[in-house]
């Protein structure tokens, strides 16, 4: 991230920070896409991300964490996103949808649909540790910087993560051996 | 059994395939609400302006100097007042006996009479008063009807009605109106102010507003094919959900429910 921009964006500089948003936009919403998996959603957080990063700027430290700080606030405000998602599709009707031909019996398929089904049962903040750490390959350390949370919380989160993914996995695999069974 | 290092493996190609482009749409709708975004200050910072970074190394050394200066000032009159010699003997007796004895004892603290009102020292702490929350609420629900108004008559136009014999230019260029009109019903709709427990609806509404908008941009008919009816039928399913949103905001604003039926409810029934 150019230091000069931060330190301008900092300084109140919009069109600076404007830079600042092109170059970090993409990267916001592969993250909050892996975090929430749907897309609106994650559009909605990244944009409330980019102007709170503006508010909270002059808060900033250091320049040179800007990355890290600005992934902390998506995180959070995934976390809000997720928990409007909970409250919303309350009100939703549930609508037949029409899934025929979708079906593929491939092994790649089906293996990313077990864990698609596992991931999307993980609780929010369990989900942003799995991608920080397996999609931006974060350290444990690094995480906890970046977030602001014990090294212990991240090492908890992964391993409960991981073991319900794992679960996810392998309850479908012995759903499948006892179906070949009987 | 998973491996650990097979199981890591999946999750990074789970996690692998995703959007890889923000829309202009979002970093828009950011930039514009920059000028409208109070910043936040560091409350104490004028304590430690060291911390600026943008102070040159001169100002930094003059600054020091001046604190030099003022703790030299200051210590060699204090320094002064230590040393210099009293002029007159301390009197005897208890500092009490100092005071100026003629004086009334209430001229130091005078408690105010029973007759004055009291020192207004509560007036600064009573609260601000709150908008009334009925205001609130009517002022949404009269921007929500400007916004939504603006969009209906284009969204009524550009549900597709069946016909297969519209052309791929016609419905491009339908499309392409549905789409500014959405675009100017979502703008519209984020500048509302809207209470805060209808917030959230509103996002989620916007939301599906969107992405009706989107469909009709990404996935224009082809004319009379099975194409056509699929894209007439995914409209109707993300046409439903919106419905849905539409009553639920309706409803937090105390809006009369939308008809959605004409032939029930006739020509006129309640506006969009």
């Amino acid at each position: 991230m150019d230091r000069t921009l931060v330190e301008r964006a900092i300084q109140g500089d919009e069109d600076a920070y404007a830079g600042l948003m092109a170059i970090a936009g993409d990267r916001l919403l592969a993250i909050a896409y892996r975090i929430l998996r749907d897309l609106h959603r994650a559009e909605d957080a990244v944009e409330a991300t980019l102007v709170n990063a503006w508010r909270d700027l002059p808060t900033l430290r250091d320049a040179d964490r800007f990355e890290a700080w600005l992934t902390r606030i998506l995180v959070r405000e995934c976390y809000l996103e997720a928990d409007r998602g909970r409250r919303s599709n309350a009100h939703l009707r549930a609508l037949p949808i029409d899934i025929a031909g979708i079906s593929d019996p491939t092994s790649i398929i089906v293996d990313r649909d077990r864990l698609d089904r596992g991931f999307r049962r993980l609780p929010t903040d369990q989900r942003a540790i799995v991608v920080l750490h397996h999609y931006l390959g974060w350290s444990q350390p690094e995480i906890a910087l970046a977030l602001e949370i014990p090294i212990g919380t991240v090492k908890s989160r992964l391993f409960y993560a991981t073991r319900a993914l794992r679960a996810a996995i392998e309850a479908d695999d012995r759903a499948t051996t006892a179906e070949q069974l009987a | 059994m998973t491996t650990d290092d097979d199981l890591d493996r999946q999750i990074q190609a789970y996690l692998e395939s995703g959007p890889a482009e923000l829309t202009d749409r979002v970093l828009w709708a950011a930039r514009a609400q920059l000028k409208t975004t109070r910043r936040r200050r560091s409350r104490f910072a004028w304590l430690a302006p060291w911390r600026n970074r943008h102070m040159t190394q001169n100002t930094r050394l003059g600054l020091v100097g001046a604190g030099v200066l003022v703790v030299a000032i200051g210590a060699s009159l204090f320094g002064s007042i230590l040393t210099r010699p009293n002029p007159e003997p301390a009197p005897v007796g208890s500092p009490a006996a100092q005071v100026d004895a003629s004086a009334p004892a209430n001229s130091v603290q005078a408690p105010p009479s029973s007759g004055e009102p009291a020192p207004s020292a509560s007036a600064s702490l009573q609260p601000t008063p709150t908008p009334d929350p009925e205001a609130v609420r009517t002022t949404a629900a009269a921007g929500y009807l400007a916004a939504a108004g603006r969009a209906t008559d284009a969204l009524v136009a550009a549900t597709p009605r069946g016909n297969p014999a519209d052309t791929r230019a016609g419905a491009k260029a339908e499309g392409r109106r549905t789409s500014e009109a959405w675009g100017l019903f979502v703008t519209a709709m984020k500048q509302l102010e809207v209470p805060a427990d209808t917030k959230a609806d509103l996002r989620a509404l916007i939301r599906k507003a969107t992405a009706v908008q989107e469909l009709y941009v990404t996935q224009p008919p082809a004319d009379g094919t099975d194409a056509w009816w699929s894209f007439r039928r995914e409209v109707r399913n993300k046409f439903g959900k919106y419905e849905a949103y539409v009553t639920k905001v309706r409803a937090d604003l105390g809006l009369p429910a939308y008809c959605w039926e004409p032939s029930v409810c006739g020509e006129d029934g309640p506006p969009f």
